[in-house]
């Protein structure tokens, strides 16, 4: 059953919230202002003022209700997404996924130029039916439940969730961990998938260890190993506790409104394309809607464990012909994102059709650079329509 | 010669702190926990629940400070700075110093049990010639220290805040005792100041020890090699979790964790357990009343942040050495079974003078809180030697 959904967050919550963060005890910074101690303590001050004083959560709430909202219930756990219809003679289903530190609401800017591209200038043969849902244990799709659910059980629910919806083929399009989730249709289940596009390239098995050869890189892509390698030597800490142990820091971020912002916030920062200034990428308000909505559904702790059950799960092929992702794929590379992998590995790891990279833009896409993942959806599924 | 005062101290918070942190307990907001094994993912919430129910309803701050300030405390300046500290005369004839440095997650509230014993063997069956005179500071950024308002508060640089806490005490000699970090403190002071170290005691030998390998020095051994490659296996699956963010981005988890007691409590408590020799029951052998004295010296004084930052700093001061040089001052080590990563005595040997290895029956990572009387006599043990 798929029941319409409404977003409406009870007062008493966001009053809870603006009184915990109006007590916040926040802890003293120093010696930090390029953040290389983590969150820069002036910054997060300015930040929970803001959204204790000024931020308006009922207007970004009616934005999100312009959008048509569903739940329904796949394996036990519920699933919460928008599925808004094509404006053109034969839109293309097309399920997007996001990642983390994500919600459904960082695709926001894609949608409309999705489904109605004659109203941005486009051609409304282009037009696709969009479903975003959000990740089991993320956003609305909540409370999870169950243990053991990784990027490879929610693809497998992703297929249920379309068959509800009476599309038996589909795109599918990704970054973050919503790109492993995405490559994972394009592996197990080709038949089904028109075409698979990322942003986020990397071999499925790679959060259990495996990642390409630096012999791979080629032309164009000088640095890539080493960025690759800093960032996990740098900020990859975070990746190792969400990994191992996601309760032990569940408890703080689930209770203090504060506690979550920093952590988060770090992280639109270091991996946006901001040059250290993050309202570059963000605005206040934007940031206060993400912080909203892991604070209200209470999802910090359960979208924490994706990682640890990647980790627990190892990705298990479903076949072992090459290439592993079958489906027509689509990379589409952002300059400043965190990792990026070699194209020589793609052409063997995806069935790829579409190879680019952007100059601008860093690792949250369509917030940072909606227009250049439009055009790219558009242009790559216009030859697999 | 400069006079700076050293002024005595005792503990005691507002009330109106400890209704805060009662009024935060009670409006804790606890995240879904999934039907799994406890521990299975960190914290069990079912234990830390029971935890800070008690620590809510149970657990009396008032009484534990009250145990805390029955040891001598004083305050005093160093580099412009406050370092808290226990200093404890010994009873008996000729009293030897010893500075006690602890880690993380503790604070000088370990150290709370093996102070006594040291101090007056006497009055717990022992013999009155191993009384030590037992100071034991905060580290810089812990407990009722002052936390550092600069970055590069190294174990080095606390090492030499600890040498002129002990001159301005009067101590030209004195031996040296820690775990965790404060074994890597005891280490600095013992390299920095040989001719004031008499011994150095320690129950854990620090994770940077890089003793110098190669050209004239022996082989690795077996056992050395297979050390190392356990090591080096643990490095390239990134530092263990808590180490990790720690090392990298302490301050952007220290926000939640000075906020929130249930986080900071579930930080604090998946340590002791996790490193403690206590098959998976933290309580059987730390009682809950001194784990939560610790946390409570964490949340009161607001030190998680500035406490974790030391991962960082000490990244700056690794225990690196040079062909050839050594750690003057004479070793014992204790080594308890339950503590990890414990190197083989001959890779301890390539930089300390070892005159005392002991294997330890039981106990781990919190030994002056997990075997006070065991750690106790190998200490009394160890100096006996050494006392002028």
């Amino acid at each position: 059953m798929i029941e319409p959904f409404r977003i409406d967050i009870a007062d008493e919550v966001l009053d809870d919230l603006k009184s915990r963060l109006r007590r916040t005890r926040l802890a003293a910074d120093f010696g930090n202002d390029g953040w290389e101690y983590g969150t820069n303590g002036a910054y997060l001050q300015e930040l929970l003022r803001y959204w204790a004083a000024d931020y308006d959560w009922r207007m970004h709430e009616r934005a999100m209700n312009d959008f048509s909202h569903f739940r329904t219930v796949i394996d036990e756990l519920p699933i919460h997404f928008i599925h808004e219809r094509g404006r053109g003679p034969k839109p293309m289903p097309l399920i997007m996924s996001h990642g983390w530190p994500w919600t459904f609401w960082d695709l926001q800017k894609v949608i409309r130029p999705l489904t109605d591209p004659a109203a941005f200038g486009g051609d409304a043969a282009d037009a696709f039916d969009v479903i975003i849902p959000s990740l089991p244990g993320f956003g609305f799709s909540t409370p999870l439940t169950r243990p053991g659910v990784n990027f490879s059980r929610t693809a497998d629910m992703w297929v249920s969730l379309m068959q509800r919806l009476g599309y038996e083929k589909f795109a599918a399009q990704g970054g973050d961990f919503g790109a492993f989730v995405t490559a994972q249709l394009g592996h197990k289940y080709a038949a089904k998938t028109l075409g698979v596009h990322v942003h986020l390239a990397g071999p499925l098995g790679m959060i259990s260890g495996n990642m390409p050869d630096a012999s791979m890189f080629g032309p164009g892509e000088e640095g890539w190993a080493a960025g690759n390698a800093a960032f996990l030597e740098q900020e990859s800490a975070y990746s190792r506790l969400q990994s191992t142990k996601p309760q032990t820091l569940a408890y703080g971020l689930n209770d203090s409104p504060a506690g979550l912002c920093a952590w988060i916030l770090e992280k639109r920062r270091r991996w946006s394309d901001c040059g250290g200034e993050i309202e570059r990428r963000f605005s206040k308000d934007d940031l206060c809607t993400t912080m909203t909505l892991y604070w209200v559904t209470q999802s910090m702790g359960t979208s924490a464990r994706f990682y640890a059950e990647a980790k627990r799960n190892p990705w298990v092929p479903s076949h072992d012909r090459q290439p592993v992702v079958e489906a027509p794929t689509a990379v589409l590379l952002f300059e400043k994102d965190i990792v990026k992998l070699p194209r020589r590995w793609a052409e063997r790891y995806y069935n790829l059709k579409r190879w680019n990279v952007a100059q601008t833009g860093g690792h949250f896409v369509p917030m940072e650079e909606p227009e250049i993942l439009v055009q790219d959806l558009r242009e790559f599924f216009r030859a697999l329509r | 010669m400069e006079h700076v005062p050293v002024t005595p101290f005792s503990v005691h918070i507002e009330g109106s702190s400890l209704d805060d942190l009662r009024r935060r307990l009670t409006a804790a907001r606890w995240p879904d926990e999934l039907a799994a094994e406890p521990w299975a993912y960190g914290a069990d919430m079912t234990t830390l629940r029971r935890m800070t129910d008690y620590w809510r309803e149970g657990f009396n701050w008032r009484a534990a400070e009250a145990g805390i300030n029955r040891l001598a405390q004083f305050k005093t300046e160093i580099n412009g700075g406050a370092i808290h500290f226990i200093h404890e005369r010994g009873v008996g004839p000729a009293p030897m110093p010893v500075i006690i440095s602890h880690g993380w997650p503790g604070s000088f509230v370990e150290m709370l049990d093996i102070v006594p014993l040291l101090a007056d063997p006497a009055r717990f069956g022992g013999d009155a010639r191993d009384a030590f005179d037992v100071i034991v500071p905060s580290m810089p950024g812990y407990g009722f220290s002052d936390r550092p308002v600069a970055p590069g508060m190294t174990p080095l640089v606390m090492a030499e805040i600890y040498a002129a806490l002990m001159a301005r005490l009067g101590y030209q000699a004195y031996g040296v005792q820690g775990g965790d970090w404060g074994a890597t403190v005891s280490t600095w002071l013992a390299r920095l100041f040989p001719e004031r170290v008499s011994g150095i005691h320690l129950n854990w030998i620090p994770g940077s020890l890089q003793p110098p390998v190669g050209g004239a020095d022996p082989a690795l051994t077996e056992a050395e090699m297979a050390f190392c490659a356990r090591m080096a296996a643990q490095a390239a699956h990134g530092a263990s979790t808590h180490t990790g963010i720690h090392a990298s981005r302490p301050q952007t988890l220290g926000y939640g964790l000075n906020d929130s007691p249930v986080g900071l409590a579930a930080w604090l408590i998946d340590k002791f357990r996790m490193l403690a020799d206590c098959d998976g029951d933290i309580e059987s052998v730390v009682p809950l009343d001194a784990l939560l004295t610790n946390v409570s010296v964490y949340w009161f004084t607001e030190t998680i942040t500035s406490a974790i930052r030391l991962y960082k700093e000490a990244q700056a001061t690794p225990l690196m050495f040079r062909a050839g040089e050594r750690i003057l001052p004479p070793l014992g080590f204790a080594s308890f079974p339950g503590e990890v990563a414990v190197p083989p005595r001959e890779w301890v040997e390539r930089v300390y003078d070892v005159q005392r290895w002991t294997e330890m029956p039981r106990g781990g990572h919190f030994a002056a809180m997990e075997q006070p009387r065991a750690l106790a006599e190998d200490i009394r043990a160890f100096f006996r030697p050494f006392r002028r």
